[in-house]
């Protein structure tokens, strides 16, 4: 019969020895205060490296002004100063969003989805992008940059692209968000590329 | 089935078999903040990680108190008064961090967070006696818990236990054979 210390000693070894040298990460920037993230999210940090490529994308644009990423842009480039976009991306198996289930966005719920959105006055345009597409156009943008070849065609979310006049941002906000099949709803300063 | 799992997760700890635990700190302390936190970073996180992790029981909780505690020690580094303790400073830090982790813990709407590495649903398998003893001490006060982890889990003097707990060495002495006691007493009703 082993002793309590004994078997204290060996059960907290035990505990302990499930974490290695493998586990230590390099000692975090003092600087950068806490993510407040969860961690073990790594299909979330796949999905977020995409959202932080497209939003390089908007603030790209921002930057240059529109003057290389915009001339390209289908229809867009015709829309009046105060229309804004909207990008309504959809859910995917990678989605982070727990209201995804993760599981992408049915059919049903793309119709339902497309639906409101054409019922919403203020909307001018509601462009249906797919996942290939919306692959063709940030590569497009990204040819230049050494990151681009680690995304692969599907990580980028399929998406309703949607063009509305500035008072009707917040009822295509309302409308859409928490629907089925929605993940996230992303105002877009400049028009897309 | 367990039997493939209990052989993996035996794999899991042969890789890294002696426990480092207290390595002999560097020879002369640099005396900037950022090499000599570094520096204690390099010999002592694995250590502290561990230590965060038998109290906590979730591995990103643990690596989450673990970096605070540098980071804190970072930020106190030109105000410490001395320097040769740091070590000292960072396992208090430790302790309290997984400490506040585990009463966060329980107020309600927070987070979900992981089963403890030495639960039944937890990937690592501990084995059903070491779980028994580990929730045993987990219904341990929390000085008592943390008297046990530190003198049989870190090996440390009683000394260094009443420095990083902060009370005397009457009071660890007490706490310790008090929970010892406790601990065997949890332990014989459940058998």
């Amino acid at each position: 019969m082993k002793s309590t210390e004994d078997r204290l000693r060996e059960a907290l070894k035990t505990v302990g020895d499930t974490m290695g040298s493998e586990d230590v990460p390099p000692m975090r920037s003092p600087v950068s205060r806490r993510s407040g993230l969860a961690r073990p999210a790594v299909l979330a940090s796949a999905c977020a490296v995409v959202l932080v490529l497209i939003g390089g994308l908007v603030v790209g644009g921002l930057v240059v002004g529109g003057k290389t990423l915009t001339g390209n842009g289908g229809g867009a480039a015709s829309s009046p100063p105060e229309d804004k976009h909207v990008a309504v991306y959809l859910c995917t198996k990678t989605s982070s969003n727990a209201s995804c289930g993760h599981a992408e966005a049915t059919d049903a719920q793309k119709a339902n989805i497309k639906e409101r959105l054409a019922n919403i006055r203020q909307v001018r345009q509601v462009a249906y992008e797919s996942k290939l597409q919306a692959y063709e156009r940030v590569k497009k943008a990204f040819s230049d940059k050494k990151h681009w070849e680690t995304v692969k065609p599907g990580d980028i979310p399929e998406a309703f692209r949607v063009q509305v006049s500035n008072d009707g941002v917040k009822l295509v906000q309302q409308a859409v968000i928490g629907l089925p099949g929605v993940d996230t709803v992303i105002v877009e300063d400049k028009p897309r590329a | 089935m367990a039997e493939a799992t209990n052989e993996a997760g035996r794999r899991l700890w042969d890789m890294e078999t002696e426990t480092v635990f207290d390595e002999p700190p560097p020879r002369e302390a640099p005396m900037d903040a950022s090499g000599a936190v570094t520096e204690l970073y390099r010999g002592h996180a694995l250590g502290l990680m561990r230590l965060a992790l038998v109290m906590i029981g979730d591995r990103g909780t643990a690596e989450d108190v673990v970096q605070d505690a540098f980071a804190g020690l970072y930020r106190r580094w030109p105000r410490l008064r001395d320097r040769e303790n740091a070590l000292t400073y960072v396992r208090s830090a430790v302790l309290n961090g997984s400490r506040t982790a585990l009463r966060r813990r329980r107020r309600p709407f927070r987070a979900v967070h992981q089963p403890p590495v030495w639960s039944a649903e937890s990937e690592a398998m501990v084995g059903e006696d070491r779980r028994e003893v580990v929730e045993a001490l987990h219904r341990l006060p929390a000085r008592q818990r943390e008297a046990l982890v530190l003198r049989y889990f870190c090996d440390l003097s009683e000394e260094e236990i009443a420095d990083a707990m902060r009370v005397s060495r009457g009071t660890v002495k007490s706490t310790t054979s008090r929970a010892l006691a406790s601990l065997g007493r949890i332990l014989e009703g459940e058998k």
